[in-house]
């Protein structure tokens, strides 16, 4: 199913519809990525937060093993489940707060710490905030919707227009935005520890600052003017913090400088519907990922053409399938004070899109590690794309 | 051309029809079931909680699993007053099955997709092919997931009998409809079909034969040959004769037995590669019978007449080989040869690999060999699987499953039973958004039904409806959000809802709402909003009034007191605003009018304002008239002393703006 800048995916049926994939950070100062991802289904008579191990690089499974009840092709390696925990509600977004913790936000307004355990291959809750995000009363409790970590501290914004801050620690929430939306927090990013910015379903983007005594207006507020698509997702770029990448419910990416006015430096076309995960990659940050509500995966990038490269770019369309030239990293990929999402190529369409994956029920979440991206879907599968290359 | 577009019509007929075999076969299996027939004939008792005992009841279909309980108006006092809703479970939808059902839909999906991009071209018989193969494999994994694991449940294994019955039938019309064999292949895939499910049951039990000393004395053994050479595995028959006591005993009798058997088995050539035409194979096979045919009346068989008298011992006619192979149909009526077949169409493929091994998809002997290995097996009345089996072979597609005309009645059964679990509401909707009469009927029949759980689910559905142009229900799915924030008093998530369905009903009932919670707290809500209205305004004139009347707020806090003022005039006149307004945005104007330095309003401009004025008072009069004369005990409650000194103000204001204005455009003309 994967063409263009990937090695051969691979699809392993899990029998849920898949809400989240997370990759399970790597202690710092490890060579190795991550072998280890979580996934949360959702929309099931019970949901479950699995623990999944993937090695590309194992020998495979031999068929007839127990842990895998459907014999594999052969070559492939499939992911093989460590464990898993039942969560009451719909898992709607999940963070790693360290290498082993997580916050799972849920269609029950609760908010669970689940604690994974590598060696002893288990994953139990270690802490549940219940029904924080709530109308009125915590009886009329509203679904979780977006669920940010930085360091220890864990943001979540939900359908009723509140964040809160929560700490592990502390089984209150250490405070909270009471009319943070009018509408619905739609998406949460922490930038620089005090930071945070969220995207809302009446299409705004708030930035708040979180070192003021107390937050009851955001220091800013961005919009599309004229236009109040919901936004859906947002990532902020990992070596330029002031660009921001915005997905929404018409399929575009908004992409913003902070730096500068409050309407987006350009808008993106291409998903014909909702876009429900963005994602920068975090070393190569001249490429991003999208998947969306069309039952695809993209992944866009917006390298600038080397001299050598230019005169081909020039007849270069958008959406054209470039063929991988072996991985080399540029200079401009670590510039520090230019990226090519806000240069005018962008702007006038010169990047390339690749199909990472086009399957036939919406695409729901993925996270790119290193070279490997995992995603899930609404047809009950994991897919996993190993091998990405970049220019 | 016109053949693949045949297949591709047939394909396609056949493809759905399978795809809603499932849940079909899954009642008629219960029917072959013992232990579901018993559940079926006999009613199973529920109790329903909360329901008093002896409480008439009546009851409705609230959707494909569900009833709602009542109680029957009854003349005596009622016992209950209430509802209940009863809901069975599709259990046939677990982790195992749910993966076949998520295939089985990509397959579906990449079929009709392949049909509509090659409109031109027409599909390819191979990639037809692939995905029967694909399909099947799925059906096979899913029966092997069901009877893995070791803790195989009694569901799962009536399951595992559904899908198995499913591939079997699949398997043959794979073979009759989907490939286009040549000559003397068809039999070979018949063969194929036949063997293919018993598989490992035969190498189970030819293990045990040949694990057993001696071989021959194994009360299976006879019957194994028999079956070996029925279903064409010669060489293994071959190998199993050789492994009985008399012929490792007597050299000369295995190896001239071996002899014959390669001699007359190399001459037909009924595999790979298939003949050049049929003529030719036709032919060749015309030979092979002759000569065994000769053979045997040279007593080249006088060996196999031994062979008879050692299996007289025990009681087995091996007289039978001879005959058997030289296409003598009768024999095909020996009760050994019956017995030695696990069902009739064992014994039909038999029949027909040597009878007329050359036979054609099309041809009226497979069906003649059906029907007579039917009466010879004693069907006397056809089960459903072997109805199907029949209609098969008689090639009326529409006619596989149990004669039903229309696939599309039976996909969206299928639908319905997708839709019977919870999350597979997605999947449901892509089948039947490929019945073109009654698809979108049912779409939005189930859609509207599906529980709203979560905004991003909400969205989901939204999706759906605009992928499949429902513009009522998107609609709907947008107020019923709408109405449940409004209820929690979120009227910016309301309006957010409206804006997505560009819903102006709903628009103008919350511009009014805003509106109204402007006049009694004095400043607007969820400004961020209304300030970026942008093109969403035109959704409703109300909507655009409020955008406005929020611009002239922006204008005049900004000091551009001219323009807020045009604007604030032309709110008024442009009928836009209803009357109850008027007042507010009047007083709005008191501010302008009250300004030291500059006059805003032109006399043009204080005259319409007047004019408003002045409709306001009369219309407040005639009110009072009417109060007056309905409720006159009650008609000094209007005007309200407030109000009129508003009013008062207000004229004052007007009176002096009107001279100042007139004086400075005369002094200006």
């Amino acid at each position: 199913m994967a063409d263009g800048s990937a090695g051969t995916s691979v699809a392993k049926y899990v029998g849920y519809k898949i809400s989240r994939v997370r990759w399970k950070p790597q202690p710092s100062g490890a060579i190795r990525p991550s072998d280890v991802f979580v996934a949360g289904s959702w929309d099931d008579k019970v949901n479950r937060v699995a623990v999944w191990r993937y090695d590309p690089s194992a020998p495979p499974s031999p068929p007839s093993s127990p842990s895998a009840p459907y014999p594999s092709e052969e070559g492939f390696v499939e992911p093989a489940r460590v464990c898993e925990v039942g969560v009451e509600g719909d898992v709607m977004d999940l963070r790693f707060v360290d290498e082993e913790r997580m916050a799972v936000g849920l269609s029950s307004g609760s908010v669970a710490l689940l604690h994974f355990r590598a060696p002893q291959k288990t994953i139990t809750r270690s802490r549940q905030w219940d029904r924080i995000h709530y109308i009125t009363t915590r009886l009329q409790p509203r679904p979780v919707t977006a669920v940010a970590t930085s360091g220890l501290t864990i943001a979540t914004g939900g359908e009723d227009g509140r964040i809160n801050i929560l700490h592990p620690e502390n089984s209150a929430p250490l405070r909270t935005i009471e009319n943070a939306d009018n509408a619905v927090v739609t998406g949460l990013v922490s930038t620089m520890k005090t930071e945070l910015l969220a995207t809302s379903s009446s299409g705004q983007l708030k930035l708040w600052d979180l070192r003021a005594p107390s937050v009851e207006t955001p220091s800013r507020i961005m919009v599309i003017s004229g236009d109040s698509h919901p936004l859906r997702c947002l990532d902020r770029c990992p070596n330029q913090p002031h660009l921001v990448a915005v997905g929404r419910s018409n399929g575009t990416v908004c992409l913003w400088d902070l730096r500068q006015d409050k309407l987006p430096v350009s808008i993106l076309s291409g998903h014909t519907a909702d876009i429900w995960e963005i994602q920068f990659h975090r070393h190569h940050p001249n490429h991003l990922f999208t998947c969306s509500q069309d039952c695809t995966l993209w992944h866009w990038d917006a390298s600038p053409p080397s001299p050598s490269l230019s005169s081909s770019l020039l007849t270069s369309s958008r959406l054209s399938h470039r063929h991988n030239p072996p991985s080399s990293h540029r200079a401009t990929d670590h510039a520090p004070n230019s990226t090519p999402w806000l240069s005018g190529h962008v702007k006038q369409g010169k990047f390339d899109v690749t199909y990472l994956l086009h399957d036939k029920l919406p695409v729901n979440s993925f996270d790119v590690e290193s070279k490997h991206v995992v995603c899930g879907t609404d047809s009950e599968m994991l897919f996993l794309v190993p091998n990405l290359t970049f220019r | 051309m016109k053949d693949r577009q045949r297949l591709r019509k047939s394909w396609l007929e056949i493809k759905t029809l399978l795809n809603t075999l499932v849940w079909r076969l899954c009642s008629s299996e219960g029917e072959m079931d013992d232990s579901f027939q018993r559940a079926s004939l006999y009613p199973t008792t529920l109790l329903v909680p909360g329901l008093p005992a002896n409480c008439p009841l009546l009851a409705s279909w609230s959707g494909p699993q569900r009833l709602v309980l009542f109680p029957r108006p009854t003349e005596g006092a009622r016992q209950w007053a209430g509802l209940a809703q009863v809901s069975w479970d599709a259990a046939q939808w677990n982790s195992i099955t749910r993966r076949l059902a998520n295939q089985s839909h990509g397959y579906f999906l990449s079929l009709h997709e392949a049909g509509r991009e090659g409109e031109g071209q027409s599909l390819q018989g191979s990639d037809i092919l692939l995905y029967s193969r694909y399909f099947r494999s799925a059906l096979h994994e899913c029966v092997l997931g069901l009877r893995g694991r070791g803790s195989s449940s009694w569901e799962h294994e009536r399951q595992a009998q559904v899908f198995s019955t499913m591939a079997l039938v699949w398997h043959l019309v794979e073979i009759l409809f989907i490939e286009v064999l040549p000559a003397g292949c068809l039999v070979k895939q018949l063969v194929e079909w036949v063997t293919w499910a018993g598989q490992e049951r035969d190498k189970k039990r030819l293990k045990e034969i040949l694990g057993h000393t001696p071989p021959d004395s194994h009360h299976g053994y006879w019957r194994m040959v028999y079956r070996l050479v029925l279903t064409g595995r010669l060489s293994e028959a071959r190998n199993l004769l050789a492994h009985h006591s008399a012929f490792s005993a007597r050299e000369d009798v295995s190896h001239n037995c071996s002899r014959v058997w390669t001699s007359c088995w190399g001459r037909l050539r009924w595999s790979d590669p298939p003949p050049p035409s049929p003529e030719e194979s036709s032919n060749g096979w015309q030979q092979w019978r002759r000569e065994v045919t000769a053979r045997r009346e040279a007593g080249a068989f006088l060996s196999l007449r031994q062979l008879q008298l050692l299996s007289r011992c025990a009681f087995v006619n091996t007289h039978l080989f001879p005959q058997v192979l030289s296409g003598e149909e009768e024999v095909f009526s020996e009760p050994e040869i019956v017995g030695s077949c696990e069902s009739w169409y064992e014994l039909m493929v038999a029949r027909v690999l040597f009878t007329t091994p050359l036979v054609m998809s099309s041809d009226y002997d497979l069906v003649y060999s059906a029907e007579a290995a039917m009466k010879t097996f004693g069907v006397v009345s056809p089960e459903p699987l072997d109805s199907l089996l029949l209609a098969a072979l008689k090639h009326s597609p529409l006619e596989v499953v149990y004669g039903a005309k229309l696939a599309e009645f039976l996909i969206i059964e299928y639908a319905s039973s997708l839709l019977a679990h919870p999350s597979l509401w997605q999947v449901a909707m892509d089948y039947l958004s490929e019945c073109p009469t009654q698809g979108r009927h049912h779409m939005v029949l189930h859609l509207e039904r599906i529980p709203l759980t979560s905004a991003r689910k909400a969205a989901k559905v939204l999706q759906l409806c605009r992928k499949f142009q429902l513009k009522e229900l998107e609609e709907s799915v947008c107020r019923v959000m709408a109405m449940k924030e409004l209820r929690s008093g979120r009227l910016g998530a309301a309006f957010s809802w409206c804006l997505q369905s560009q819903d102006s009903v709903f628009a103008a009932f919350l511009a009014e709402r805003y509106f109204t919670s402007y006049q009694t707290l004095g400043e607007f809500m969820d400004l961020d909003l209304l300030d970026n209205l942008g093109a969403a305004m035109l959704i409703s004139k109300k909507l655009t009034f409020l955008g406005k009347y929020r611009e002239f707020h922006q204008l005049f806090a900004d000091g551009e007191f001219r323009p807020a003022g045009q604007l604030l005039v032309s709110l008024l006149t442009s009928g836009v605003v209803p009357k109850r307004f008027w007042l507010t945005l009047l007083m709005d104007s008191l501010p302008l009018l009250n300004l030291k330095d500059e006059i805003v309003f032109s006399s043009e401009d204080t005259v319409a304002l007047s004019h408003c004025l002045q409709q306001l008072t009369s219309s407040h009069s005639r009110i009072d008239q009417s109060q007056s004369t309905s409720k006159s005990h009650d008609s000094e409650k209007a005007p309200p002393p407030d109000q009129s000194s508003k009013l008062s103000l207000l004229r004052v204001a007007l009176c002096r703006n009107l001279a100042l204005a007139t004086l400075q455009e005369a002094e200006l003309s």
